[in-house]
């Protein structure tokens, strides 16, 4: 079992791929939200190892390794409703190839960069503030979200439903656009 | 699905997981047993007519010769006042 028990895991954790085998070390590895790293021997006691790779709050005494990125919403009345920033890249979906030949390459993940997919096509310049939506599509992170990481293109789920605008105001990507 | 991590098939042609009406009927019903909880915390945007149900991802992996898929499942309860 594990639990969110450290400062920057904000009281939940998330899983976007479920944990990978590593063969040698015998233990199981998992990435989880907030770009952090857990391993198992037997995939019910979990270990939170001190990795020193990225800082927070002044301290790299964690188990986070993935950069992240975080985005500004608000709602239609300009009401904030998410506030959180980043550098441009986040990396959820991390496993490991126990079947690639190359050692170097074993490691995988699919991530994204950039600016997300939001409800409204591009506008104007970045400095036309944000205007209502005129289409309705998409999912609840994203319409019809594609993303990259090296030339991978990675398409997640797409429903109708409705998505805040990003409250910078820069031009969107079109939806379905592949960057 | 990939081979080589640069080609991939289309995902129209490899879904074989995705809400159907039975997730639709439990996750209105769910939200619906949040709101009324007082003991809960309340969505904090709340309109029966944008329920909606999504597998929003499922983890996969092997162990013991089988495949093991962990999905989430994600209850909107409202949309976010947007005007469309």
């Amino acid at each position: 079992m594990i639990r969110p028990d450290r400062p920057w895991e904000d009281q939940y954790l998330q899983v976007r791929t479920g944990p990978s085998w590593h063969p040698d070390k015998k233990a199981w590895m998992l990435w989880y939200t907030g770009g952090a790293y857990a391993t198992s021997q037997d995939g019910i006691h979990w270990d939170k190892p001190t990795l020193g790779l990225r800082e927070h709050q002044g301290s790299t005494q964690n188990n986070l390794m993935l950069p992240v990125t975080k985005y500004e919403f608000t709602d239609g009345s300009g009401k904030e409703i998410a506030s959180v920033k980043g550098d441009g890249t986040i990396i959820l979906k991390v496993f490991y190839d126990a079947n690639e030949p190359d050692p170097a390459r074993r490691y995988k993940g699919i991530g994204y960069k950039g600016p997300l997919c939001c409800l409204r096509k591009s506008q104007g310049p970045a400095s036309t503030p944000p205007s209502p939506p005129t289409e309705r599509v998409g999912s609840y992170w994203t319409p019809s979200f594609q993303a990259r990481m090296n030339r991978i293109c990675f398409t997640m789920r797409t429903t109708a439903s409705t998505r805040p605008q990003s409250s910078t105001g820069g031009p969107m990507a079109d939806p379905c656009t592949c960057r | 699905m990939s081979r080589d991590f640069e080609n991939w098939t289309d995902l129209r042609d490899c879904l074989i997981f995705h809400a159907d009406g039975k997730d639709q009927e439990l996750g209105a019903k769910r939200v619906r047993m949040q709101v009324e909880n007082h003991d809960l915390w309340r969505p904090v945007y709340h309109n029966p007519d944008d329920y909606l149900t999504d597998i929003y991802n499922l983890p996969v992996f092997r162990y013991q010769g089988l495949y093991v898929g962990m999905p989430t499942v994600f209850n909107h309860s409202g949309n976010y006042g947007v005007q469309l």
